[in-house]
């Protein structure tokens, strides 16, 4: 078993741990000290050298990210997504709740390092008690000097505000979360051109994970070869895993990059319920495919999950036991995306609503080999060709479910 | 010897003719008594142009002007025109407000009745078109729609 | 020259502008990609998926829309593999999910490019069986336009085209992914000036046109090219007739024009050709007091040449006298002049808004022009209203393109909330501030000649704060221009009209000459032909070819053509002849009886002819009254405001036995030729001709009109040629169907000097009254709108005074009440409305209302009008 102090979860469990005080009296804001030291091209290759990837989802190098920022834009803006909608996933909203303050000086790190002076945080509608923290820990950074004008005395100018979602998933897409902060319906943008080049009211913009900024501080404070030592070749540094469904131990648990799933479940979760055994695992959120139980013991890694056909998506590990009816957990998982699809282009939008329809007939048991067959073609046909990931990715539960439990399905059409 | 087997061939040939006449002369006439009475046609008999309605009286006819489109000779024109909600003439947004038929050019090739997307207009069996003024073979939607003996078969395609 | 790209589509390799999409490189290389979001004129989307193709890259090949991919140098796209087909087919499939099949009823059956593409690209047969989804259908999101949400693709092309073209986002999406509908704003119809080109670019029938609604199939249409005569843009149009019915109009392409759009007015005001009170037949008044009656048109034209000829015995040639308006083809206006000037010897010809008005010959110099300024300078024009085309392509100028507006109008037009500036002024009172403006900047100018002679020049504007004062309400304006750097100025007939009119134009030349843009400033009239009834010389002080009746050389010019010199004293003028100057008058298409005292006037002429499309006021006052076509019905040329020849091709079967305006003026002019005779002082014999014929007019022996010969309008257009020098290049069959600009190089008019202008401020309106303002409005009472559709026809306000609601609380009443406006002039009752847009002391009363109350007021005069308001 791994043993891993946590560094990121490091202050949620202490009282009061959302205050700033609380956060002050471990080494908080240090971090930002060294780093108004710093230039901001020293911090960019320094978050370069730790390897760092984000963890909204798509694991793009944070450090080539910033880089990709033009340096003689005169506005440029950081916006942070807390828009946490992948189903199972919750670590976003531990730290919002209860250490709000980690995320802020990575805010302020991020934007000195790419030269923002605006800084947008896009946050879940839903988050009511992520909302009043966020609040509460602007206005104290603004009071102790954090944020403002001249922090710190450095010269470096940050003003942040709060932008709370309507509730769609979408949303977590960070062109469509731009749109919506604009005001606009929240839809995904055409690329290019990037945030990078044309984000928010068509300035350059970073958009980060909440998780992602929690690990700046760390990164400049610890240095980058402390970040880099953790975790496999291609994913370094600590990761939050968010396990959920059949296990004796559901919850947030930070353990470095490439902890083996068997561990995560079994000795961190504290196993599955009632003894049963694992039938399938969601390794990174509703939108990777499901790993069956052969493949336990994958280090949970980018690189590696991909080998195993799946992804890490967000690091959410929902586990399901032998009592789970895949049809229905495809079922489920796509009458949610259905729901959120915003219906821009047609694959997703019509597409989407077929297969929850032939997925409606089947699981009802009324369904014909021909529906089974449509099904088929449709997970083979949508993905590749939506707007946005939003379509490909709802075909993954559904396709790697008849991929591998395909008798559950066969065995419901007649 | 040839002579008798002669008369004898004559005779049977002569049995033979008047066979035929005497089965005739048995079997009822074949002569239908028109205009006295009606004339029978085959159910794809294809006449006189009948425009059909609905069990609730609502006309078939959406106005789609496709029947105007699939004439060879350009014997229909039609108008549409938006229904009345509340009192409409067919079902929908959209009703034949002219349907005119000119029987001169017509040449009876039913592929009004195959464009037609709601089984609206087909030929009937009303072949009886003479008329003393060319005038009363321009029909108009009222004749179409009331016709004398609607007693029409839809044709499958 | 922009960077050229060499891609591969489909093995046929192909060059286009670095930029182009694939979709369009595509089309070049004569490949089509099917589309239904895309549309070359609105920025890509990406979200139907249809034109998804494959990508051959280095690392294998990838789908990609090609609509929103742009070409790169050595690209190879393939669009007709096997997954392309997979994947249209898929998409076909999808989109027809929710699609109703109502084909046989939609006005888009038959021109439908989801009906196309299904049949091109679709599988034939349909997988789903399940029910549509249930949406609004067939309901009215503007008085015009009908909304089918369950045929609707959602492909966003009129939330887009409203946005990025009208900048009026009034459409918009609501619910999400499969609940996905467009709709309007709760209680806010869709009232963009252009909104009906959403029906034209519509891929499904969702969007269709109310007034044609249900009147056409498109296969049954007979479909003629032609141009709009609405307004002075010259949109190009395409007539679709149905059984001799002009059954609805949809654009036409002309990317120098219209690019290819709209606007409204000229898209669904046209049930007036059609309409049953078009005159049929001409009409006669036997006497003072009778009915109007139908006669021959051989009678018609007799009584007018025997009256008219009697009158011009009696009295003289200058007793008679034409107004025309500018609506008329070029063919009409030229022939109406020359029927005038070489028949009955009279310059006694104008047309509202004509010689009244100090217009530039010029016109625009082009429209793709505006697109290319930097300021756009309105000066008493308000594009909004008067050429909503115009419109479109200034706030593309102002969103796309970063020009600045600067407007100097009594209003704040719509425009005017575009960065830039907007100057107030009182009506007449633009001559001031343009005065003030052109000084300015004159000074300036001097200021940094002199100053940039010893050392390099500091920019302009620093050496211009010191040395320059401006007047503090100038200053944005003054800033705007001395910076800008292609200004374009733009007038119109509001801030032009008499003696102030002549000062502002003068002023506002100066001004441009100041920053030496003397050739980038264009008048804009009021009517569709402004341009070319000018060019045709259809003024009483002007010669065709924009020359002066005094110039002796143009006048043998033109004798030598026609066989007779025109006069060489001007004429009357409109306001002259309308005021009952002549004892005659023949009025072709306009209107002066509208008002009770223009209706007065007209009751003591001797005789009056009217030649119009319906029985107007005027009409109703006239001895004799000839039917004429409307442009849909008779072949002509229009000129439009950046001097654009362009045909209007007849298109449907005239009404009744109404002629065309130059045809009807062609068999006038041979009677009147023919009913004449050189007095040699024998006695005629009575010889066998018709009675009209035998009574012939004797004239005095001399230069004789050559006969006229103009079969067809090209006839006419021939003889312009040799009459115009301008348009002495142009060929009718060169025309074809994107018009031909006539070159300024035979007129060369831009002013170059300045002229000193001596103005004085104007005083506002005294305390409790106020200035009177008027002006264009889209949906006016105009001479057509009548006879319009009815849903086009509800569009017209009932007549109206706008005060500044400041003004309104002040004086304490309260909108929507009825009041009595008053002026020197007379006095009308009006609703009074609330409009921000108009400024504190003006009272706005837009011109053509019905009862022509700004007419009636005094608004086109040309001088400040004050005018009292009391409630009833």
């Amino acid at each position: 078993m791994t043993t891993w102090q946590p560094v990121l979860l490091a202050n949620v469990n202490r009282p009061n741990s959302e205050k700033i005080t609380t956060y002050l009296a471990h080494g908080g804001y240090e971090a930002l000290r060294k780093t108004l030291k710093m230039s901001p091209d020293q911090v960019i290759a320094e978050v370069k050298a730790s390897g760092l990837r984000g963890r909204g989802g798509a694991g793009f190098p944070t450090g080539a990210k910033w880089g990709f920022i033009p340096k003689d834009a005169p506005v440029k803006y950081l916006a942070v997504n807390t828009d946490e909608g992948e189903p199972g996933t919750f670590k976003d909203r531990l730290i919002v709740e209860r250490d709000p303050h980690a995320i802020l000086e990575g805010v302020i790190i991020a934007s000195y390092a790419v030269g923002a002076h605006r800084a947008f945080v896009y946050i879940r509608g839903e988050f009511f008690l992520g909302v009043k923290r966020w609040i509460k820990a602007i206005a104290d950074a603004y009071q102790y000097g954090f944020l403002g004008k001249n922090i710190l005395e450095s010269g470096f100018d940050l003003d942040v505000s709060l932008h709370r979602g309507a509730g769609a998933y979408i949303c977590g897409e960070e062109t469509a979360m731009i749109e919506s902060l604009e005001g606009k319906r929240g839809e995904p943008r055409l690329k290019p051109p990037y945030p990078a080049q044309a984000g928010i009211w068509g300035q350059p913009t970073v958009v980060q994970n909440c998780e992602t900024l929690v690990n700046i501080p760390h990164i400049i404070g610890r240095g980058a070869a402390w970040f880099a030592s953790i975790g496999t070749e291609q994913s370094r540094g600590p990761k939050i895993f968010c396990v959920s469904g059949h296990v004796n131990r559901p919850g947030n648990y930070e353990l470095p990059l490439g902890t083996p799933l068997r561990e995560i479940i079994y000795e961190h979760a504290g196993g599955v319920r009632m003894g049963r055994s694992v039938k399938a695992v969601i390794p990174g959120g509703a939108s990777t495919p499901f790993l069956t139980a052969d493949k336990l013991d994958v280090p949970m890694a980018f690189e590696t999950l991909a080998a195993a056909g799946s992804a890490l998506g967000t690091g959410a590990v929902v586990v399901m036991d032998e009592t789970t009816d895949m049809v229905e957990v495809a079922r489920r998982v796509m009458s949610f995306y259905v729901h959120e699809s915003c219906g821009r282009c047609v694959p997703c939008r019509l597409g989407g609503h077929n297969m929850l329809h032939e997925l409606d007939i089947i699981a009802s048991g009324q369904g014909k080999r021909a529906n089974l067959a449509r099904l088929e073609a449709l997970t083979r046909g949508i993905p590749g060709i939506t707007f946005c990931p939003l379509g490909t990715g709802m075909c993954e539960p559904v396709a790697s479910g008849l991929k591998l439990f395909r008798s559950e399905f066969e065995e419901r059409v007649s | 010897m040839s002579y008798v087997n002669e008369v004898f061939r004559g005779a049977v040939a002569i049995a033979q003719a008047f066979g035929v006449t005497l089965k005739a002369l048995l079997s009822s006439p074949l002569t239908v008594e028109y205009p006295e009475q009606p004339a029978a046609v085959y159910p794809r008999f294809r006449a006189r142009h009948e425009l059909r309605r609905y069990e609730n009286g609502l006309e078939r006819c959406i106005g789609c002007m496709l029947c105007e489109a699939a004439c060879p000779t350009g014997a229909i024109h039609v108008e549409a025109a938006e229904n009345d909600p509340e009192h409409p003439t067919s079902p929908g947004e959209r009703y034949a407000k002219v349907y005119d038929v000119n029987l001169m050019r017509c040449v009876f090739c039913g592929d009004c009745e195959t464009a037609c997307p709601v089984e609206a207009v087909v030929l009937g069996h009303d072949f009886e078109l003479a008329v003393y003024n060319r005038a009363g073979l321009l029909l108009q939607k009222e004749q179409l729609l009331n016709p004398k003996a609607p007693n029409v078969v839809v044709r499958a395609e | 020259m922009p960077d050229l790209v060499t891609l591969t589509v489909d093995d046929v390799k192909v060059t286009v502008p670095a930029g182009t999409l694939v979709v369009d490189a595509a089309k070049a290389a004569g490949i089509e990609i099917p589309i239904f979001c895309s549309h070359p004129k609105l920025d890509p989307l990406g979200a139907c998926r249809m034109c998804l193709v494959e990508f051959v890259g280095p690392r294998g090949s990838k789908l990609d829309t090609a609509c929103t991919v742009r070409v790169s140098e050595g690209m190879t796209v393939r669009t007709s593999t096997e997954q392309v087909k997979a994947v249209r087919e898929a998409n076909l499939g999808f989109i027809l999910i929710n699609h109703p099949l109502d084909c046989p009823i939609c006005d888009k059956g038959g021109e439908c490019p989801l009906q196309d593409q299904t049949m091109a690209y679709g599988a034939g047969v349909s997988q789903f069986v399940e029910a549509k989804r249930q949406k609004q259908k067939h309901y009215p999101i503007s008085d015009l336009i009908l909304l089918d949400q369950e045929r609707c693709i959602l492909c966003w092309r009129c939330i887009r085209y409203l946005d990025e073209w009208e900048d009026k986002p009034q459409i918009g999406l609501f619910e999400r992914g499969g609940e996905t509908v467009i709709d309007t704003f709760p209680g806010q119809p869709v009232d963009a000036a252009t909104s009906g080109n959403i029906i034209d670019i519509c891929p499904v029938g969702a969007l269709t046109n109310r007034v044609s609604r249900f009147r056409f199939r498109p296969w049954e249409l007979k479909k003629t090219p032609s141009v709009c005569t609405l307004c002075p843009v010259g949109c190009n149009l395409r007539l679709d007739e149905r059984v001799h019915e002009l059954r609805r109009i949809v654009a036409r392409e002309n990317l120098a024009v219209n690019d290819e759009w709209l606007c409204d007015k000229g898209r669904f005001l046209h049930q007036y050709v059609d309409h049953p009170e078009r005159l049929r037949t001409p009409l006669v008044r036997d006497a003072a007091g009778e009915a109007l009656r139908p006669a021959t048109w051989d009678e018609a034209l007799h009584r007018v040449i025997e009256k008219l000829g009697d009158i011009a015995d009696t009295n003289g040639a200058n007793a008679l006298g034409g107004i025309a308006s500018a609506r008329v083809s070029n063919e009409a206006a030229y022939l109406f002049q020359k029927f005038f000037r070489a028949l009955v010897g009279a310059n006694n010809i104008d047309f509202a808004d004509g010689s009244a008005v100090k217009a530039q010959p010029t016109g625009l110099s082009a429209i793709a022009d505006i697109a290319k300024s930097d300021l756009i300078v309105l000066v008493g024009f308000d594009p909004s209203e008067a050429a909503p085309v115009l419109d479109l392509h200034i706030k593309r100028a102002a969103r796309r393109a970063g020009a600045k507006l600067l407007v100097i109008n009594p209003r704040r037009i719509a425009l005017a909330k575009y960065p830039g500036a907007y100057l107030p002024v009182l009506p007449g009172g633009e001559a001031w501030d343009l005065n003030g403006l052109a000084t300015a900047l004159q000074a300036a100018r001097a200021a940094n000649q002199a100053g940039s002679k010893p050392a390099p020049a500091p920019t302009g504007k620093a050496k211009l704060e010191t040395k320059v004062a401006v007047m503090a309400e100038l200053r944005p304006a003054y800033d705007l221009l001395a910076a800008a750097k292609a200004p374009l100025f733009i007038y119109g007939p509001d801030a032009a009209r008499g003696q102030l009119g002549k000062l502002a134009v003068t002023a506002l030349s100066n001004l441009a000459v100041a920053l030496g843009f003397g050739d980038r400033l264009a008048y804009v009239g009021a009517e569709a032909n402004s341009q070319g009834a000018r060019d045709m010389g259809l003024l009483s002080d002007t010669l065709p070819g924009h020359q002066p009746v005094t110039d002796a050389a143009v006048r043998e010019r033109l004798g030598k053509l026609w066989g007779v010199q025109p006069p060489a004293e001007p004429g009357q003028s409109y306001a002259a002849m309308a005021a009952g100057g002549v004892k005659a008058l023949y009025v072709m298409g306009a209107n002066p009886a509208a008002t009770v005292a223009g209706a007065e006037a007209l009751h003591k002429l001797d005789f009056l002819v009217v030649q119009d499309l319906f029985l107007t006021e005027t009409a109703q006052l006239a001895d004799v009254v000839l039917p004429a076509t409307s442009f849909a019905e008779a072949d002509g040329t229009y000129t439009n405001l950046e001097r654009r020849v362009q045909r209007g091709p007849q298109g449907i079967k005239p009404a009744g036995e109404s002629q065309a305006d130059w045809a009807i003026l062609a068999a006038l002019a041979e009677k009147w030729l023919a009913s004449q005779t050189v007095d040699t002082g024998e006695v005629s014999k009575a010889i066998e001709q018709p009675d009209w014929k035998k009574k012939r007019r004797k004239i005095k022996a001399g230069p004789a009109p050559k006969p006229w010969n103009y079969p067809t309008a090209q006839a006419v257009l021939d003889e312009i040629g040799k009459a115009v020098p301008p348009y002495a290049s142009l060929r009718w069959d060169a025309l074809g169907e994107a018009g031909v600009q006539w070159s300024t190089s035979a007129l060369v008019r831009a002013p170059r000097r300045v002229e000193p202008v001596d103005v004085a401020p104007i005083a506002a309106a005294p305390a409790g009254s106020f200035t009177l303002v008027s002006g264009p409005l889209l949906w006016d009472n105009g001479p057509l709108m009548p006879y319009g559709a009815e849903q086009v026809r509800k569009l017209t306000p009932t007549p109206f005074v706008a005060l500044n609601p400041a003004d309104l609380t002040m004086a304490a009443l309260a909108e929507g009440r009825q009041v009595t406006v008053t002026s020197a002039y007379g006095n009308v009752t009006l609703t009074l409305k609330a409009d921000a847009s108009v400024q504190p002391g003006t009272a706005w009363v837009p011109a053509n209302l019905a009862g022509a109350p700004a007419e009636t007021l005094g608004a086109v005069r040309g001088e400040p009008v004050s005018v009292a308001v009391k409630l009833v």
